[in-house]
C-alpha cells in the first residue's frame, strides 16, 4: 500500500493555509468596519448630548449598549473564524480521505 | 485477535464523536473487520472504514441560511425605516401612531430568533440575536414611557439598533465560509 503520512500531512497543512489565508480578509474587513461604525456612533453620541438634543440619561443608557453592540461583534467574528476553520479542517480531511483512496486503488 | 489500527481511534474520537450514529456504525464494522473471521477480505472492511470516515465532518458553526439572511437584510431595513419615517418632520412622533410597525418588526426579530433556536451550534447566533431582541424592545419601551421622541433621541436609536443588526448579518453572512 503506497500511503505516507509524512508526505501527506505537509499536504494538509498547505490546504489549512491556503484556505485561512484566503477567506481572513474577510474577518479582518469586518473588525475594520465595526470600528468606523462603532467611532460614527460614539461622535453622534457626543455631538447629540453636547447640542443638548439627548438627556444625560439617555446618553449614559446609549454608552452602555456599546459594550452590548461590542459583544455581538466580538461573536460575529469568532463565529466567522469558526467557519473559516471548519471549511480548513474538513478540506485537510479531504486530503487524507483522498490519499486513502488512492493508495487503496494500489492494492 | 488483531487490533484496531491507531488511526481507526483518531477517527471515532476526533471526527465521528460528532456524529452518534455514524460513531456507532463505525464500530461496529470496525470489531466486525477484526472479531470476525468469515470477512476476510482487507477491501470490503477499508470501504466501510472509508464509507463511515467519509460521513464524519467537523461541523462547528450552523449551515448558512439564504432565507435567514434575506430575513435579516428585510427586517433590518424595516427598523431602519422606523426611524427614518420618525426623523421626517411632517410624520406625528407619538408612540401610538407607531405601535403596528413596532409589532411587526418585533415579530420578525422572534421569528429570527425561533429559526435560530432550531439549528445547531446556535449558541453564538442565539446570543447575539438576545443583545438586539432586549435593545429593540427597550428602545420601544423608552418610546412608549415618553410617548413622543426628541429628533436626537431617534437619529441616536437609529445608529445604535444599527449597531446591533450589523452584527448578526455580518455572522449569518460568514456561514458560507464554511463551505
Amino acid at each position: 500500500m503506497n500511503f505516507d503520512i509524512n508526505e501527506i500531512v505537509p499536504q494538509m497543512v498547505n490546504v489549512i493555509k491556503d484556505t485561512v489565508k484566503k477567506d481572513w480578509k474577510e474577518v479582518k474587513g469586518n473588525a475594520t468596519n465595526f470600528l468606523h461604525a462603532r467611532k460614527d456612533r460614539l461622535d453622534l453620541l457626543a455631538s447629540m448630548r453636547l447640542q443638548n438634543e439627548i438627556e444625560q440619561e439617555f446618553f449614559l443608557k446609549r454608552l452602555n449598549d456599546e459594550k452590548k453592540i461590542f459583544e455581538s461583534e466580538l461573536l460575529s467574528l469568532k463565529i466567522v473564524s469558526l467557519a473559516i476553520a471548519q471549511k480548513a479542517a474538513n478540506a485537510a480531511f479531504d486530503v487524507l480521505n483522498k490519499a486513502i483512496e488512492s493508495a487503496l486503488k494500489i492494492i | 485477535m488483531k487490533h484496531p489500527p491507531a488511526m481507526a481511534g483518531f477517527f471515532v474520537t476526533n471526527s465521528c464523536i460528532l456524529f452518534p450514529f455514524a460513531n456507532y456504525l463505525f464500530n461496529l464494522t470496525v470489531q466486525l473487520f477484526y472479531m470476525n473471521p468469515i470477512i476476510k477480505t482487507g477491501r470490503l472492511a477499508i470501504f466501510l472504514f472509508l464509507f463511515f470516515t467519509q460521513a464524519c465532518k467537523v461541523a462547528w458553526v450552523p449551515d448558512y441560511s439564504a432565507a435567514i439572511e434575506d430575513q435579516i437584510i428585510a427586517t433590518a431595513q424595516k427598523n431602519d425605516r422606523l426611524y427614518l419615517d420618525m426623523l421626517d418632520v411632517s410624520a406625528p412622533n407619538q408612540y401610538t401612531f407607531y405601535v403596528d410597525r413596532y409589532n411587526e418588526i418585533e415579530a420578525e426579530i422572534n421569528s429570527i430568533q425561533l429559526k435560530n433556536e432550531a439549528r445547531t451550534n446556535n449558541t453564538d447566533m442565539l446570543k447575539i440575536i438576545k443583545n438586539l431582541k432586549d435593545a429593540f424592545q427597550t428602545y420601544r419601551t423608552e418610546h412608549r414611557e415618553k410617548k413622543t421622541l426628541k429628533r436626537g433621541e431617534v437619529l441616536v436609536y437609529q445608529q445604535t439598533i444599527k449597531g446591533f443588526w450589523t452584527p448578526l448579518l455580518i455572522a449569518e453572512h460568514g456561514l458560507k465560509l464554511a463551505k
